[in-house]
């Protein structure tokens, strides 16, 4: 039987994924600051919480709900990330939209409006927006030192599969 | 932290399982129909075996299914904008001309056509005599996400 200490205990992280995610939208509301740092910024402030309601009732759990409760919220706030990063820079989504736009495009006509070109113009647009590169002199470098972090351990997520 | 240990172990045996299916066999088990296999197995599981325990377990067991069927795409087709940063990072092209140049030229740059490919063999769209034409189910989709979009006021790079 359920008591109701379990169930907090298995609803508290999605609950918390939604509280996250209102905060997100009045940040995206109020602040001009960019969407990623907002995402950053409404999840640790909600992780922190969880932290605290955790602690407070740490005597009343187990290690397992404890661990659930932090891990179900990162993996399911992570979710919400991609959910929101994916209508940000997701090419397959893009090429739907394309679609949508103009139904019964051809392919010549999708490359012609979205190419390598475009491709590389955002995304040049958005690292530098984002705070990732800098330009000096007609050169680009890197700002941001945690992006290689992740470019490393995605080449060698990569190379354990495909390779 | 036997808790911990316990499910790292379960970690590990998912992505060995992932890489055994994918790398030798070329099959990639990150499919929907097989999350959703795992789902229905998890909620049959759940309701017979009543706990909380068995519970807790079922749902980070399928959340880290769910996780991983987000994850591994991305690792797989790598991204332009990782591309731009391992030629900036890694390969020292910072001159804009050079960088546009080693990046048409790189695999990243048919990413629109693989990405095409991938729309038709996962069903979202379906070309009919050289024209792409939407599925109902994927029109559904895309007004969702445009209703995200407009609640979250999110900007995308293009379209």
């Amino acid at each position: 039987m359920l008591t109701k200490l379990n169930i907090i205990v298995i609803l508290l992280p999605f609950f918390s994924v939604f509280i996250s995610s209102i905060l997100f939208l009045i940040f995206q509301i109020f602040s001009n600051k960019n969407y990623l740092l907002n995402l950053i910024i409404s999840f640790l402030t909600i992780f922190s919480l969880i932290l605290v309601i955790t602690y407070k009732i740490s005597s009343s759990i187990s290690d397992k709900e404890v661990f659930y409760l932090i891990f179900t919220y990162m993996c399911t706030f992570y979710l919400f990330m991609c959910l929101i990063q994916s209508q940000v820079s997701s090419l397959q989504l893009t090429i739907l939209r394309m679609i949508y736009l103009y139904p019964g495009i051809s392919k010549k006509e999708i490359l012609k409006k979205y190419n390598a070109n475009n491709i590389f113009n955002e995304r040049i647009k958005r690292l530098e927006s984002g705070g990732m590169i800098y330009k000096k002199n007609s050169s680009f470098f890197i700002k941001n030192n945690k992006i290689i972090l992740y470019l490393n351990f995605t080449k060698i997520l990569k190379k354990i599969f495909i390779s | 932290m036997q808790v911990i240990l316990g499910y790292l172990a379960f970690f590990l045996i998912f992505f060995l399982l992932q890489i055994f299916f994918f790398r030798l066999l070329r099959i990639n088990i990150n499919k929907p129909s097989i999350i959703l296999f795992f789902i229905i197995i998890s909620i049959i599981i759940g309701s017979y075996f009543f706990s909380i325990e068995l519970l807790l377990n079922l749902i980070i067991i399928n959340l880290t299914i769910i996780c991983f069927y987000t994850l591994v795409p991305g690792i797989i087709n790598h991204g332009p904008g990782l591309e731009i940063i391992d030629l900036i990072a890694n390969k020292k092209i910072n001159k804009i001309n050079i960088l546009k140049k080693y990046f048409l030229k790189s695999k990243v740059s048919k990413s629109v056509e693989k990405r095409l490919q991938i729309n038709i063999s996962s069903g979202l769209i379906k070309l009919n005599r050289g024209k792409f034409v939407l599925k109902k189910n994927t029109i559904n989709m895309l007004n969702i996400f445009r209703i995200i979009k407009k609640i979250y006021r999110i900007k995308s790079d293009a379209y």
